[in-house]
């Protein structure tokens, strides 16, 4: 894992806390991932407060780049997403809780049925469903999968109880009929955080799963930042594996270029320049002269907006890169403060004919592969840089605490060999040394905007450290770990070769710019007119 | 207690006197009849502290080479203690006076330390950024100077350069900061090869002035150092304690509460000090305003005003007299009063002095410029200035050298800051006087009739912190699984077994601690929003802070919690902040940012908030049963206050503007802790039987006030309950460090609740969740009900409905209405009675 996981919270099938109507405790399972290669029912859910404060067309570049099949209205100020982009876009826009019939899509053809409760506590009919989606009630006709989406159902902590228990379940549970129930349903709760996951047991034993898909009210203590999560991205698998992940709308248009806040972009948007290709096709004389802006300020933006628009990598600063090959390395853990780096990915060459090697624990909390990732950096790998994302403040101290805890006599050949984040030395470095392409400095967003693509679906840094802290609990317990069941460690293996695939991606293209000279401002206006997705890229 | 303390030679055997005459004869009987206006006998009380020589220790006793022969004097006998149980791995709280050397005591702990180990390291909390600056300059003059050590000491908070930062993480011994910067930098330990060498390292932990950390703040710091403790195991460091304190009643619990360590306490004083004359001196009482209450017919505030104002000019001119006879002089002023008003007051006081004069006199506080300080300082440290009027900015860390002599207006709170202020006065080789001047209330009153509270050594406050409010620990859980995962082994440092895992299942059912995870199988990691640590409010509980902002100027407050922001900043009230006076012009009860609009008004006006309140949902967790159907009862509830309307005063006077105003402010729920005295069923019948008084008249207003009984016997009987509601949380102070804006009450004729038959009254935590203040007045209700009792009877306004000495408080949310003492004291006889019949 190389990033931070603010933007990316996931959940696999089964697992999720142990929430129950009689305070009983459920046991939770390693997560499911999903089959490799399906192309998974895709829902955004949306504020209405999301809505209101980015530009229209930052939204529907948000929406034509994500793709989602289908949009969720959610809180704060859900009843606004509708009115403000029905006629911007063309997909179908639910909201739970509204009108006096249930809101129904069948997703691709007939996979999957997305319906939204309406308001009051009526139970749902179902064959009116199946007539408004022109189907007859055969049971042998209906989709093979099914998400139902309440603003109903929330979260209530209380610390002074030391509990948190699911409310509204009950009144749910009476609008659905008895055979929604399986496995094939899925749950979905705007009232919910997005990302959390929790199987909630009812007093006769039927487990339900929950998922969040917006924001909670629920008393988080300090463990949430108070600014609600604006968008979110809900993949729904066949087999009942999600993936939720947040996105940024601003993050689509002029403000997710680097160096626009919220004072340059009102000045930007009274000067008429809307998207990030307007920014771009600004001379830079006028561009200086706005408000708020000079010339090193306008350069900078204008630079970062056009490193979006060609998907380049542009220089910017004089840093050079190590002169020898780098190794390339990507750590997998259980969690982003954590107690284990139990995979260590590396990358020995470029991204396309490099090889990839797993360093992987063999049995749990036993440091042996640390061990043999030392003996092949000092031995193969000797005197090259260690290259990671963000490697400074997650990857390099993390296995450096790591080997104080199994091989202290390790420390100093670790620490005294020189290690690169190469996302400081792009970003940070004496005030950054390039421009990057991704909407945002994340690793994934960057080597996508590069050409690089991922060969692992549904998957990310904090699936990956469930599935093995589920397992590794299994394996510690006392009466669990006859049952234990090993995780398909090759799909994880995969998606950690994936992260330093796209790491040497991004690299490549650093070094290239890094031997052109920084700030040489390209003409304006000439190369701007190609790609126009590219423009909210 | 040996209150105080100068920071001598302890050789120095010089006289104290002056010019062959002492100074307390300016403040003699026939001085002051002779010179100052209007004298009717003020002075009830005058105590001369005789000077002490030292009791001294030579350093080789303790120390080894060449530390003893390098330190070029004697050590006190309490640092020699205390050096000697650290030598003997015991953790120390040092209760001795101010100035008696106490940084010594650290100073040379870590010092043996670095000799041991030169790559020992010592983190050092101090409760101001100001504080922890003066001592990096004290550290650096005795580690490096006077001993010749090598030591690296560095000051790190959220003033020192980013650089530097990264300097002091990799190359100090000894780091400086105070806990709040603590609580941010932990997470830190393990990304940063400095932070890990320093904690690998720590040998050793001070926590000066640890007084300062009780309440909500001291829940705080409390978690902060356990959270400390635990990541510390994990390198394996078990660094000792030293913590220095102010006196107070309970030195070793306070360290242990704090900390989780266990502590042994040094007390016994050994440096020398001068002698000292303290005057305790009582305005004289105009009880004219407050007669006209009885009836109903007269305001209550105006007296309270017109009773506050004479101490302010008793004040002013106490100082003036002071200062035309020579003496350079500080005085303490009340925070409603403002310095900029006391200073014109002390000038016009000189000039109505019959030896008329003109003096020179400036205000200080903490709203000045740093400039305008520091110009005040260096002034006071000349002698171009007669006099300064002063907040409590200058009580604490800020050298202004010595003055001649100090007064105080009206008694500030707690004898540690009294001791603090008196020590202003004369600090080095000459005589010191300070005069106390006593305001209007219950506290000053007691004071002023049991002179012996602030002399003796056996009336010392307890400190009071608790770790038991559960919203705060649920967000240190959620900060420390941030620093490290939580596994079984923590639970010693976070909560003790039941508490911690009962906990952690509830962040893992909300999914903001990995749900997968398992406390005995390889550990549960955080997985909420980054940085939990950076959410932490060291203000209050419930992690909604409401930001201060001026729409007109700047304004520097600090954030305030919910539970403030309810009573005090409601739209239109008025306050006082470093001298400007401000209104709230909006408030703002909106998540994620709320926050109070003020801006800066010229007025001669305050607000005064008036609440109702409801009780229910009671818990309990703890009983005393007593004998005769009498029970007291500590646990938990529910308090829902409304601050509805809020009444509009004439600063000077009391006089009513316009009132009662309704606030607009929703209810507040407080789920916190309190306690509760539960009377027999018939004990109101009983009483009212056995008053030989006659029954009160319920005043006019207490026939709009639904919540006070009309009926004579239940209005007079209301007004007994009432009255020790009220008595109790006033003289809480005196037994315990408690700010009892931070504690309300609630008397009932009955209650629903199964534990409670007859009347009953209620003394609950202001702050969400607790804060451990009830429960120590539950623990004290004995010796506060018997303080009470005893005060009520003998208060000299002799007034059934009592007077702000003794019953009336201005924080009362029922304009103090009913109040009857007489009942009162019957009320807590039986209670008291019921005690020891036990």
């Amino acid at each position: 894992m190389s990033d931070d996981w603010a933007s990316s919270r996931s959940s696999g099938f089964a697992v999720g806390g142990r929430l129950t109507a009689d305070g009983g405790s459920e046991t939770a399972t390693v997560p499911t991932l999903p089959p490799p290669d399906e192309s998974p029912t895709r829902l955004l859910s949306l504020s209405g407060q999301a809505v209101n404060q980015a530009h229209t067309e930052t939204i529907t570049a948000m929406i034509e780049r994500t793709a989602p099949d289908v949009v969720v209205a959610s809180d704060p100020q859900a009843e606004v997403v509708k009115p403000s982009l029905q006629r911007q876009i063309d997909l179908e826009i639910l909201k739970a809780g509204s009108g006096m019939r249930p809101d129904v899509v069948a997703v691709g053809a007939g996979e999957c049925d997305v319906i939204a409760l309406p308001m009051g506590a009526e139970p749902l009919d179902t064959n009116q469903i199946a007539r408004q989606q022109n189907r007859s009630t055969d049971q042998h006709n209906t989709p093979s999968n099914r998400c139902v989406i309440t603003q109903a159902v929330s979260l209530s902590v209380d610390p002074y109880q030391r509990s948190a228990t699911l409310t509204g379940v009950d009144s749910y549970r009476d609008r659905l009929p008895d055979h929604w129930w399986g496995e094939q349903t899925l749950h979905l709760s705007t009232a919910l955080r997005a990302g959390f996951t929790t199987n909630y047991r009812s007093s006769t034993g039927a487990v339900t799963r929950f998922v969040g898909i917006g924001t909670s009210e629920a008393d988080l203590g300090v463990g949430t930042t108070t600014q609600t999560v604006p968008a979110t991205i809900i993949e729904v698998y066949s087999n009942g594996a999600i993936d939720v992940s947040d996105v940024d709308p601003q993050s689509f248009g002029l403000r997710g270029v680097h160096g626009i806040g919220a004072t340059r972009i009102e000045a930007l948007r009274d000067a008429g320049i809307t998207s990030v290709r307007d920014l771009v096709a600004m001379p830079l004389r006028t561009l200086a002269e706005l408000p708020g802006l000079g010339r090193s300020s306008a350069e900078n933006i204008q630079t970062a907006a056009e490193a979006r628009t060609t998907e380049t990598v542009i220089p910017t600063g004089d840093d050079s890169l190590p002169n020898q090959e780098p190794v390339f390395i990507d750590i997998e853990t259980d969690g982003l403060n954590p107690s284990t780096a139990w995979l260590i990915g590396v990358l020995d060459g470029g991204p396309a004919e490099g090889n990839y090697m797993s360093f992987r624990e063999q049995a749990v909390d036993d440091g042996a592969h640390l061990e043999a990732f030392i003996t092949w950096l000092t031995g193969a790998a000797a005197g090259r840089p260690i290259v990671a994302w963000n490697g400074y403040d997650f990857d390099f101290p993390v296995i450096t605490e790591q080997l104080r805890e199994h091989y202290p006599g390790l420390v100093d050949t670790w620490t005294d060999r020189y290690h690169l984040d190469v996302y400081y030395w792009a970003t940070t470095k004496n005030g950054g040394n390039v421009a990057l392409p991704g909407r945002t400095n994340k690793l994934e967003p960057v080597a996508e905007a590069l050409g690089w693509e991922p060969t692992t679906n549904g998957i990310d840094g904090a699936t990956v450290a469930e599935i093995y802290t589920a397992y590794r609990r299994q394996i510690t317990s006392e009466t669990e770990s006859d049952g234990a069941v090993e995780p398909n460690w090759e799909r994880l293996e995969q998606y950690c070769e994936d992260d330093v695939r796209a790491l040497a991606t991004i690299y490549e293209h650093l070094e290239t710019a890094a031997r052109r000279e920084p700030a040489t401002q390209t003409p304006t206006g000439e190369n701007s007119s190609q790609g126009s997705l590219a423009d909210f890229s | 207690m040996q209150p105080f303390r100068i920071n001598m030679n302890a050789h120095d055997t010089r006289p104290i006197t002056d010019g062959g005459t002492t100074r307390r004869q300016i403040l003699s009987e026939e001085q002051l009849q002779d010179s100052f206006p209007d004298w009717r006998d003020q002075i009830c009380h005058s105590e001369r502290l005789a000077a002490q020589t030292a009791d001294t220790v030579a350093p080789n006793t303790v120390l080894q080479e060449p530390l003893s022969s390098r330190l070029d004097h004697e050590l006190y006998s309490h640092q020699a203690d205390a050096l000697e149980l650290l030598a003997n791995d015991e953790n120390v709280v040092v209760t001795t006076s101010t100035s008696s050397g106490k940084t010594l005591i650290y100073q040379l702990q870590i010092a043996r330390n670095h000799l041991g180990n030169p790559d020992a390291t010592a983190l050092c909390l101090f409760p101001t950024k100001a504080l922890t600056t003066d001592q990096e300059k004290a550290l650096n003059d005795g580690l490096r100077e006077s001993l010749e050590l090598d030591t690296t000491v560095g000051v790190y908070d959220g003033d020192t350069k980013n650089e530097r930062k990264r300097r002091i993480r990799e190359t100090a011994n000894v780091i400086l900061t105070n806990p709040a910067g603590l609580n941010v930098y932990l997470p830190r330990h393990n990304k940063d090869r400095g932070w890990h060498r320093f904690y690998s390292n720590l040998e050793l932990v001070v926590i000066d002035e640890g007084h300062e950390y009780s309440g909500v703040m001291g829940t705080h710091v409390a978690w902060i150092l356990r959270r400390l403790r635990r990541v510390l195991a994990h390198y394996e460091s078990d660094p000792q304690f030293v913590m220095t304190t102010a006196t107070i009643g309970n030195p070793a619990t306070h360290a242990g509460t704090l900390t989780g360590a266990d502590f042994q306490v040094i007390d016994a004083d050994g440096s020398p000090r001068g002698s000292r004359d303290i005057v305790l001196w009582e305005p004289p009482l105009d009880e004219e305003p407050l007669e006209d209450y009885d009836d109903g017919s007269g305001d209550l505030m105006e007296g309270f005003e017109q009773a506050r104002r004479s101490s302010a000019r008793e004040a002013a001119s106490v100082t003036a007299h002071l200062a035309i006879n020579g003496m350079q002089t500080l005085q303490f002023t009340t925070a409603r009063q403002g310095t900029e008003i006391g200073a014109k007051q002390a000038v016009g006081a000189a000039r109505d002095h019959p030896r008329e004069q003109y003096i020179d006199v400036e205000p200080y506080h903490a709203g000045l410029g740093k400039q305008k300080r520091r110009a005040v300082e260096n002034q006071l440290k000349g002698t171009t200035l007669d006099a300064v009027i002063s907040t409590n900015a200058l009580e604490l860390g800020i050298d202004i050298g010595s003055v001649d002599a100090t007064v105080t207006d009206s008694y500030p709170g707690t004898k540690q800051s009294f001791w603090q202020q008196i020590g202003r006065a004369g600090r080095g080789a000459s005589d010191a006087l300070s005069v106390l001047v006593g305001g209007k209330d219950a506290m000053d009153a007691y004071i002023l009739d049991n002179p012996a509270y602030l002399f003796d050594d056996e009336t010392v406050e307890d400190a009071v912190v608790s770790i038991d409010n559960d919203r705060v620990f649920a967000d240190h859980l959620l900060a420390a699984a941030a620093e490290r995962p939580l596994t079984a082994a923590d639970a010693p440092y976070l909560g003790g077994e039941d508490r911690f895992r009962e906990m952690t299942a509830m962040w893992q059912d909300a999914g903001l601690l990995e749900q997968a995870g398992d406390l005995d199988a390889s550990g549960v990691t955080y997985r909420g929003d980054r940085r939990p640590q950076s959410r932490i409010s060291m203000y209050g509980t419930t992690g909604t802070d409401y930001e201060v902002l001026c729409t007109n100027g700047e304004i520097d407050h600090d954030p305030v919690a919910k539970e403030r922001a309810y009573r005090d900043y409601h739209e239109g009230a008025l306050f006082l902040h470093a001298g400007q006076q401000y209104e709230v012009t909006e408030i703002d009860h909106s998540q994620p940012h709320p926050c109070i609009h003020v801006q800066k008004v010229a007025t001669s006006r305050y607000t005064q908030t008036l609440s109702e309140k409801q009780i229910q949902e009671l818990e309990v967790r703890d009983h005393t049963s007593l004998a005769g159907g009498y029970d007291v009862y500590f646990g938990t509830g529910t308090v829902r206050i409304t601050y509805g309307s809020y009444m509009v005063r004439d600063f000077q006077t009391g006089e009513l503007v316009e009132g009662p105003l309704p606030t607009e402010t929703p209810p507040l729920d407080l789920q916190t802790e309190l306690l509760w005295v539960a009377l027999p069923e018939n004990h109101l019948a009983k009483t009212i039987d056995a008053l030989e008084q006659p029954l009160l008249e319920p005043t006019s207003r207490a026939g709009s006030d639904r919540n006070v009984p009309n009926e004579q016997s239940r209005y007079t009987y209301g007004g007994g309950i009432h009255a020790a509601e009220h008595g109790i949380i006033q003289l809480a102070p005196l037994e315990l460090m408690v700010d009892n804006n931070d504690i309300g009450g609630l008397s009932m004729l009955s209650h629903p609740h199964e534990t409670i038959a007859g009347p009953t009254w209620f003394v609950h935590d202001g702050i969400d969740g607790g804060i451990g203040f009830s429960k120590a007045i539950y623990e004290n209700i004995e010796t506060l009900a018997e303080r009470t009792a005893a005060h009520i009877g003998d208060c000299e306004c002799g007034r059934r409905r009592g007077c702000p000495l003794c019953v009336m408080s201005e924080d009362c949310g029922n304009n103090n209405d009913p109040l009857d003492t007489a009942t009162g004291a019957m009320i807590l006889e039986d209670v008291l009675g019921a005690f020891e019949a036990d």
